[in-house]
């Protein structure tokens, strides 16, 4: 339901145009694209997590219709590195070649490229090919790096203690420490999961030698940025390199980088003058993709008796894995920010300490950083509430920014827009009925039923809408954060909405055709989107980071607003009034008696038989919108767990989440993107995590078989509902609502069983909470009572 | 996928033939493990002989005390079949168990018997109630006692040139199974099945092949209590890396489950 007087809402939405075509199967993915006397790809992968490279035999590789295979050795030295766009201060960077050259630093990372006439031949050549390896010391996880556990291992030679940056930044006064009755410590473990869009990634590139012309199609959420890369890595005119990006199925992070794969695919189809294509395989997307989270974080809470915050001592130690991907040591730093949480907390000290490891690189993974950060602060307060022996719910409410306070600004230097945090928290125990679940916990408590209920609190705030660009100066990210949009009215009265921001699924193409009916009156049947194409669009920042609406849809919204005053200057002279008598409602302009559409209006602008002096002929704007502030999403989840302490397993028995996302532009799509996070999180929470052999690095999960992600049975019945406080930084009003599901989820579902395991003096658990590990700290507690 | 020879016997002479010309020959039934090796280029049959089309290795044939089971039936097929319902409800809950309904539908328990996966969820069932896979090759027909199958994960008595022609179980109308997940891809499975003085417990996922646990006979009273001993103490005895306190755990609770289900049925 679009909130009450709004103006700037939709209360009927309607279904996702999208749809039609991707539930019949007519979606057109990356590897339904076929063009002629296409050759195929295929990568000669490490099987190693660190070794160093004796010998590489291609001798039996060469099958027939094998065109081509290429070592490190084989690339022009011209040629750039996979680039790299946050220098942290301090950051050694031990760059990031395309080929591996004499060592290999995690399992997959790409040997060799195989060019065959089909894709099998590809893959069995590759197969072939005898890479000869002497096993070096490994650094297998975070763990071992941070504990200087791996006896000496460096994942670069150059790098002391594996150690990639360190930064450090103290906020607010530490006297606000005295007034403290205790202090804790505590150290939670997010551990290092997989993306796996549905569709993996994927990359064509053709080269038009007479036109010196670079065509790519790529499974990608930014095709502007995958263009830029291109040509700085292969020094080819940008204006001569044309991106297009398909349907997407599914990115989630993982396709907000150029990675090596399609650097090589792309250099070799113009040094070959050939088409190739590159398709990974789940495996391979299992092992190549960029992965998320994977922090250790040591905290030192202070509180009062009385359950007030006061302050806390942070230690992020963060993977970066093996090399970095474009933003891979500045994901934590976005932790960093986000650690007020959505509390009045007077002092926080981090240190955020990035480290190498024989692993897959790090990126962002819905939430980008936040979900680390609001999975402390939910766990930290839910911990302060439990030693205080007092209800999480008002310890929250104790410490909340209030809403009177807004536009607030939190101790890390942010400034959140809007919020009714009391209000969300307060709406979602009422929904979830709170009351009820703890009769009936306290039932079961006391008759020592072997099935134990939890109730799990999370309230979150996040930030979205990325970004101002003068925040990624300030972080030392070299990009900036606005977006563009053209909106064409052509001489018939059709409008084209071009977007710089490009869809993975998430529905631009109903929501920016719903948002221009909105503005301008035309009707969606006449409107056509545009987005994802490098010639046919203005420079797009891109899809992440929930920011499509508050960026793209403001740059969209403004755009209008421009023609709808060129069409008023007009009027002013046809009519000779003045402008502000002029109204403008549901797409015409009255002034008295008279009426015209904006749509009757564009054939004249076109002729311009009649335009006023100096006015330009036509009716098309292009807007680059620079947002001025982030927008600040907010909510509470309330999940409820039973607990069976025999076995140890986990059910969700119910799941409420109220969420803050300020307008809603399409409540079904916003409900999807809310349920879609939710249940990534809860794979998270119960289930995933990327593990490699302690002693040999081995990657354990790269299939489904072994890297359990949830199943529809696993997924319980989710409530959302919402509440409104417009973002006062954007004309729409809107904040995000691509992540916060995922944000809120993991505290939601952990603080939940924490509470149902309290009886057995479970204090905390780490994610995933397999039904092993709760079984054991079942067992612990029963023989310490 | 690369071009590849196909062929589709219409009968198990046609197919031993075939398999007899061909050095390279690879069998397919539901093609649940061979097709997805095919596609990840690990095989690379010349020919495929698809089993098909072979009428006789789809049956389900019941006997005075047996049934016997094509090797062509596939796990969908088996959980819907009477004689199954009736004689076996440890084998329908098991093939209810595998997998997922595509899975179900396709793959076969010739396909399960010859890709020997210790591990999967028919094992404890087949150990528990006993019986005998049955092979043909040009030579005749051979039948390898159940217990005798198996010589490792995915390594079981199957030789050259032999076909996979079906099982024989022994009816066990009194039998059961439960199935718990441990992590992504691993499970502790159990079955428990009795006919006349014969009372024998199966679990899978706690040691390489699965534990068979023979039981006293149910005569006397405590028989429960005895049956739960021998269980806990040979679950416990499980020497292996994958039996972990936590599967040792499981299997123990498993067998108290289904030996007090057993018992509420009345005394045996
Ligand atoms: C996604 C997935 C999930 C699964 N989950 C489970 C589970 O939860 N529990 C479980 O127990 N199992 C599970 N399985 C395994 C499944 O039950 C079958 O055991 C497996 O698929 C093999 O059966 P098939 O008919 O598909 O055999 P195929 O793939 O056709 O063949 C398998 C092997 O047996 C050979 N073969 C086939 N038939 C004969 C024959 N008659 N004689 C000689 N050799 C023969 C083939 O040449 C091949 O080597 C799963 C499989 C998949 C793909």
């Amino acid at each position: 339901m679009a909130s009450k007087g709004s103006g700037t809402s939709l209360s009927n939405p309607v279904l996702r145009s999208e749809d039609r075509r991707f539930l019949r199967g007519a979606g057109r993915y990356l590897a339904d694209l076929s063009f002629p006397d296409t050759y195929h790809v295929a990568f000669v992968r490490s099987s190693e997590a660190h070794a160093r490279i004796m010998d590489i035999s291609t001798e039996k590789a060469y099958l027939p219709g094998v065109v081509g295979i290429f070592l490190a050795a084989d690339l022009t030295s011209e040629l750039g590195e996979v680039p790299m766009v946050w220098p942290v201060p301090g950051l050694q960077n031990p760059g990031h070649p395309l080929l591996a050259k004499e060592t290999v630093r995690f399992p997959g990372e790409p040997i060799a490229v195989v060019i065959a006439a089909d894709e099998q031949t590809a893959r069995r050549a590759a197969k072939q090919v005898k890479v000869t390896y002497h096993r070096l010391p490994v650094v297998a996880n975070l763990l071992q790096a941070v504990d200087r556990q791996a006896g000496g291992a460096a994942v670069h030679p150059e790098i002391a203690d594996n150690i990639a940056y360190v930064w450090e930044r103290e906020f607010g006064d530490p006297s606000a420490l005295e007034k403290a009755d205790d202090s804790f410590f505590q150290r939670l473990i997010i551990p290092r999961v997989a993306p796996l869009p549905m569709e993996p990634r994927g990359l064509i590139a053709r080269y038009d030698r007479e036109a010196d012309l670079l065509s790519v199609w790529a499974s990608s959420q930014f095709p502007h940025v995958l263009r830029l890369s291109l040509a700085v890595v292969l020094g080819h005119p940008e204006s001569r390199i044309a991106v297009t990006v398909p349907d997407v199925g599914g990115a989630f992070g993982g396709k907000m980088n150029v990675y090596r794969e399609d650097l090589l695919v792309a250099y070799f189809a113009k040094r070959l003058n050939l088409t190739l294509r590159y398709v990974e395989t789940r495996s391979e997307n299992f092992m190549a993709m960029t992965h998320g989270r994977d922090q250790i974080q040591d905290v030192r809470v202070f509180y009062t008796r009385r359950g007030r915050l006061l302050g806390m001592d942070v230690t992020i130690h963060a993977n970066m894995g093996a090399y970095l991907q474009g933003a891979t040591p500045g994901i934590p730093l976005f932790t960093a920010q986000m650690l007020s949480g959505c509390y009045r907390i007077p002092y926080i000290k981090v240190r955020v300490m990035g480290y190498y490891t024989n692993q897959a690189y790090t990126d962002a993974y819905r939430g980008a950083g936040r979900p680390e950060a609001t999975y402390l602060v939910e766990r930290v307060i839910e911990m302060v509430a439990r030693k205080c022996g007092r209800d999480p719910l008002s310890v929250r409410l104790k410490n909340f920014i209030r809403r009177t306070q807004f536009p607030a600004r939190v101790v890390t230097g942010l400034t959140y827009d809007s919020g009714d945090y009391s209000k969300a928290l307060k709406k979602a125990a009422a929904k979830s009925g709170i009351k009820y679940w703890r009769s009936e916990q306290r039932a079961r408590r006391l008759r020592g039923d072997r099935r134990q209920i939890g109730i799990g609190i999370s309230s979150y705030v996040e930030f979205c809408g990325n970004s101002p660009s003068s925040a990624h100066a300030q972080l030392g990210l070299k990009t900036g954060g606005y977006e563009s949009a053209v909106v064409r009215i052509h001489p018939t009265g059709a409008v084209t909405v071009i977007s710089g921001s490009c869809p993975s699924g998430q529905g631009h193409e109903t929501v920016w055709a719903q948002l221009v009916e909105r503005c301008l009156g035309v009707a969606q049947e006449q409107v056509q989107v545009v987005t994802g194409t490098t010639t046919g669009t203005p420079w797009g920042g891109g899809t992440y980071g929930s920011r499509s609406a508050a960026v793209g849809g403001t740059a969209i919204y403004q755009a209008c607003q421009r023609l709808i005053e060129k069409g008023r200057d007009y009027l002013q002279h046809l009519w000779q009034v003045k402008g502000e008598a002029i109204g403008f409602e549901q797409g015409v302009y009255s002034c008295g008696t008279r009426r015209i559409s904006l749509q009757e209006l564009a054939p004249r602008l076109y002729l311009a038989h009649d335009l006023p002096y100096g006015m330009e002929p036509g009716l098309e704007a292009t807007v680059f919108f620079e947002p001025r502030s982030y927008t600040y999403p907010s909510g509470t989840h309330v999940c409820i767990v039973e607990v069976d302490a025999l076995t140890g397993k986990t059910s969700i028995l119910q799941y409420v989440a109220v969420d803050d996302c300020g307008h809603l532009l399409h409540e079904p799509i916003a409900k999807g993107q809310v349920i879609g996070g939710i249940v990534q999180g809860i794979g998270a929470a119960l289930y995933e995590q990327i593990v490699q052999d302690e002693q040999t690095g081995q990657l354990l999960t790269q299939s489904f078989r072994s890297y359990h992600l949830p199943k529809a049975e696993d997924v319980p019945p989710i409530v959302t509902d919402h509440l409104c406080t417009p973002s006062p930084v954007n004309p729409l009003g809107v904040k995000g609502v691509g992540e916060s599901g995922t944000i809120a989820a993991h505290p939601a579902v952990i603080n939940a069983i924490v509470d149902a395991l309290s009886v057995y003096g479970v204090e905390h658990v780490d994610m995933p909470a397999t039904p092993e590990k709760l079984w054991q700290l079942c067992q612990m507690g029963g023989e310490t009572e | 996928m690369n071009a590849f020879q196909y062929a589709a016997p219409g009968c198990l002479q046609d197919a031993l033939r075939l398999l007899a010309a061909y050095p390279d020959a690879v069998l397919l039934a539901g093609g649940q493990v061979v097709i997805n090796e095919m596609h990840r280029a690990e095989r690379a049959p010349s020919p495929l002989i698809d089993l098909g089309r072979i009428d006789e290795l789809k049956e389900i044939i019941e006997t005075s005390d047996r049934v016997w089971i094509g090797a062509g039936v596939t796990h969908t097929q088996l959980a819907g079949h009477p004689a199954v319902k009736n004689w076996l409800p440890a084998l329908v809950q098991a093939a209810q168990a595998v997998g997922d309904l595509q899975v179900r539908n396709r793959a076969t328990v010739g396909g399960t018997i010859a890709y020997g996966d210790s591990c999967g969820d028919y094992w404890p069932v087949w150990y528990a109630v006993g019986g005998f896979v049955q092979l043909i090759s040009s030579t005749g027909v051979r039948q390898v006692e159940i217990r005798d199958w198996l010589a490792g994960r995915c390594s079981t008595a199957l030789r050259p040139q032999e076909i996979v022609r079906g099982i024989i179980l022994n009816k066990r109308n009194r039998s059961y199974f439960c199935k718990h997940q441990v992590s992504a891809g691993e499970t502790v499975t159990l079955s428990l099945a009795q006919g006349g003085e014969t009372a024998r417990l199966a679990v899978g996922g706690l040691t390489e092949l699965p534990l068979s646990i023979e039981l006293p006979p149910p005569v006397d009273e405590g028989w429960e209590r005895r049956w739960k001993e021998t269980a806990a103490t040979r679950i416990d005895a499980a020497a292996d890396p994958r039996a972990t306190r936590y599967r040792k755990h499981l299997a123990r609770q498993s067998a108290h489950w289904l030996i007090d289900k057993h018992a509420a049925g009345g005394v045996p």
